[in-house]
């Protein structure tokens, strides 16, 4: 039988798409399309994370918004409790206007248990959040946006594509002090039917640690993926 | 009839010195402005600058600074000068820096950028950095050599800047001068 080499490829491709596909956990670690994080446009994937208060929250939630506020903040990081009031006042800010906040938790209570649900539901409590603060504990879905720090903040339109990511502000430490705010700009942007500008920030705050995994199956994806 | 002998007003002088040598907080110096950074940087032109951006909520980072400060020891007559450049909040350098400084008795250069506008000033640092912390890097003759990820070893650290150290017999050529 002559073995074309066509065959031999479509064979080839075959197989890496159906390894692919059986390696592929439930969860990926990363989003399948965009392997390292989001970019500008990029659609965002929902999820389903346990918020404080013991419901599960995910994006379908919200039929009627325009867009989302998710920012990836913590219990302890200096730069996260800097901002906090500041979240709970975009969050009453934007809401009603179709923007609500979403903040979650992406630290492994394994690495530091100040981040672990209990610490979550103090946090929450303590500062009366209006917003669900959920906790990624497994780490599934911090890295498919890409968040490399707390806080650090990704905005969504109504198609859930990423519009804005970075830092909320111009002014960490002293929020009287604020020249640019940049979160508050980008929903009047969109809200306008205009680009955010700037649609990215660099942001200081705390690195978000990875948990080593023992499974080798999200490593395999990486591979293939290239 | 002599009243004090020599060991005693020493010891008398020492009694009253310890206590103000003790007393004396760690010394860094609060820069308000990127500006001031870069102005400091530019000063040591025939140095060469290790500066490494850190804060004490930052685990990996505090965990180098040892490393980092044994550096500046091994290396302090050639002409390597250590900067370590603080982030933390300025509100709270008492309750956070300060403690860690008495801990450590550094001999690197520890300077605190109060400058909150990181998205103006980060990219200024360099174009290779995202902002995220530890951040080292190598400044000299103008140039600067990035270095994204902590340092897990003495041996690896000392391999990222022995390259850059003047060399030692154009340090002795200096000195003979």
């Amino acid at each position: 039988m002559k073995v074309t080499l066509p065959s031999v490829t479509l064979l080839a491709f075959s197989a890496i798409v159906l390894s692919n596909f059986n390696s592929r956990p439930a969860n990926p670690t990363t989003d399948f399309n965009y392997p390292d994080g989001y970019a500008i446009g990029d659609v965002a994937q929902s999820f389903r994370l346990k918020n404080y208060d013991g419901r599960t929250v995910g994006l379908e939630d919200y039929p009627s918004a325009k867009g989302f506020i998710i920012v990836f903040t913590s219990n302890h990081c200096p730069y996260a409790e800097a901002y906090e009031d500041r979240l709970i006042a975009l969050h009453r800010k934007f809401a009603d206007r179709g923007f609500p906040l979403i903040a979650i938790n992406p630290n492994a209570p394994e690495i530091n248990p100040l981040d672990n649900m209990e610490a979550i539901k103090k946090r929450a409590r303590l500062k009366k959040f209006p917003f669900p603060y959920l906790s990624d504990s497994l780490q599934q879905v911090f890295p498919m946006y890409g968040a490399d720090r707390t806080p650090h903040v990704f905005v969504l339109d109504s198609l859930r594509h990423v519009r804005y990511m970075g830092t909320i502000d111009d002014n960490a430490e002293a929020s009287h002090k604020v020249t640019k705010r940049y979160v508050e700009e980008a929903i009047h942007a969109l809200l306008e039917g205009d680009e955010p500008t700037p649609s990215t920030t660099k942001t200081v705050g705390c690195k978000i640690r990875m948990m080593e995994r023992r499974s080798s199956a999200p490593k395999s994806i990486e591979k293939t993926e290239g | 009839m002599r009243v004090f002998s020599p060991s005693t007003v020493l010891l008398l002088l020492l009694c009253w010195y310890a206590p103000a040598v003790q007393a004396q907080s760690p010394s860094y110096k609060v820069l308000d402005t990127y500006d001031d950074l870069s102005t400091l940087l530019n000063r040591h032109e025939e140095t060469t600058l290790l500066v490494n951006f850190w804060a004490t909520y930052c685990a990996p980072c505090v965990q180098e600074i040892p490393l980092l400060d044994s550096l500046q020891q091994k290396y302090a007559d050639r002409q390597l000068k250590v900067v370590l450049v603080n982030l933390d909040f300025r509100h709270q350098l008492k309750q956070r820096l300060e403690p860690f400084l008495e801990k450590y008795h550094l001999s690197s250069k520890v300077v605190v950028l109060a400058d909150q506008d990181a998205d103006s000033w980060i990219p200024k640092v360099s174009s290779d950095w995202d902002g995220g912390l530890p951040f080292t890097m190598i400044v000299k003759d103008g140039k600067k050599v990035p270095h994204q990820q902590e340092f897990n070893s003495f041996d690896g650290l000392e391999q990222f800047v022995l390259p850059h150290l003047t060399p030692v017999d154009l340090l002795i050529a200096k000195r003979k001068r």
